[in-house]
């Protein structure tokens, strides 16, 4: 995790709990980039050139992480960057500057992340097992 | 047998404790920090009782570290649940 | 006074059993059934302690009750352990 002191512990965070994928990164930085424009999934995915089943997915979990905002009925919904969150805004802005000076070190990041989270797996789901009302989330 | 029961439970909960604080600092999930306290504290009540070696084991002031490591415990899945309630807003609040 | 916290005990180990059960039943993670039999016997622990308090007075069920919590600790301790990667 050395790599990653130069980055703000707000950037780590968004990546390590809200920014997952790199579907999901692509997505956002599009959507920031033309807010407040709202983009249907087929427009997304066209747009960052990844496939619809990746990126519908990736959608609904930032929609979820309360980063975007989504419009119209489930099936046909349409995304839009979420505003209003000073914090929020400065770190994806950050992270989009460090994306774009140097991608391999995010996605590395991304990935260190992800091997964390299938490690630390029976943790989760033993802090999560006493949650009372049942909610299946992905994963 | 008295002191090696107690013993062997004042060790294992303590270990459990570290245990929970290894979780805690690799998913800063607060419910472990929790637990890991508990834990200890139930180390200290089944210390306390080899210590003292009462008579009478029930009505020993020591109850109080049981009461405390389950407050605990309710208190962290009280929290766990209310924080699982609310929508993510700004960042750090996961 | 000190049966209520006991009872309190055994009702809140009981809790956290129940919910590890219901979790390990969702995903199959091995570490919260060691969890969930821990706190079974930590419950059952607390739960004797009463009842060696009121039920049978006479008898002596030290035994039977730091045991049930021992044999609840090593279980959860092997789970713990098992899954440290």
């Amino acid at each position: 995790m050395n790599q990653a002191a130069g980055l703000p512990a707000s950037v780590q965070d968004l990546l390590r709990e809200r920014v997952t994928s790199l579907e999901q990164l692509e997505a956002i930085l599009l959507l920031r980039e033309s807010s407040p424009r709202r983009f249907s999934v087929p427009e997304i995915a066209v747009a960052v050139r990844m496939p619809e089943a990746l990126v519908a997915p990736a959608l609904q979990s930032l929609a979820a992480a309360g980063v975007v905002t989504a419009a119209g009925e489930p099936g046909s919904q349409a995304y839009a960057y979420r505003e209003g969150s000073e914090a929020l805004d400065r770190a994806i802005a950050i992270l989009a500057s460090a994306y774009a000076e140097s991608p391999s070190l995010i996605m590395g990041l991304m990935s260190r992340n992800a091997i964390e989270r299938v490690r630390s797996g029976a943790s989760r789901a033993f802090a999560e097992a006493f949650i009372f009302k049942n909610r299946n989330k992905d994963g | 047998m008295k002191q090696f029961l107690w013993g062997a439970l004042t060790m294992t909960c303590l270990v459990a404790a570290m245990f929970f604080m290894r979780y805690w600092k690799l998913t800063h999930e607060r419910l472990f920090a929790y637990f890991s306290i508990a834990f200890a504290v139930m180390g200290l009540n089944w210390l306390g009782l080899s210590i003292v070696d009462p008579t009478s084991e029930h009505r020993h002031i020591l109850y109080l570290f049981r009461l405390l490591a389950f407050v605990l415990i309710i208190v962290g899945i009280i929290d766990k649940n209310r924080r699982s309630a609310r929508p993510p807003r700004d960042i750090g609040q996961l | 006074m000190a049966e209520f916290v006991y009872a309190l005990c055994a009702l809140t180990s009981m809790v956290c059993a129940v919910l590890l059960f219901r979790g390990y039943r969702q995903g199959r993670q091995r570490l919260l059934m060691w969890s969930a039999l821990c706190f079974l016997g930590l419950a059952a622990n607390n739960a004797l302690l009463i009842v060696d308090l009121y039920v049978v007075p006479d008898t002596d069920l030290f035994l039977v009750r730091t045991g049930s919590a021992l044999i609840g600790m090593v279980v959860l301790l092997y789970g713990l352990i098992l899954e440290a990667q």
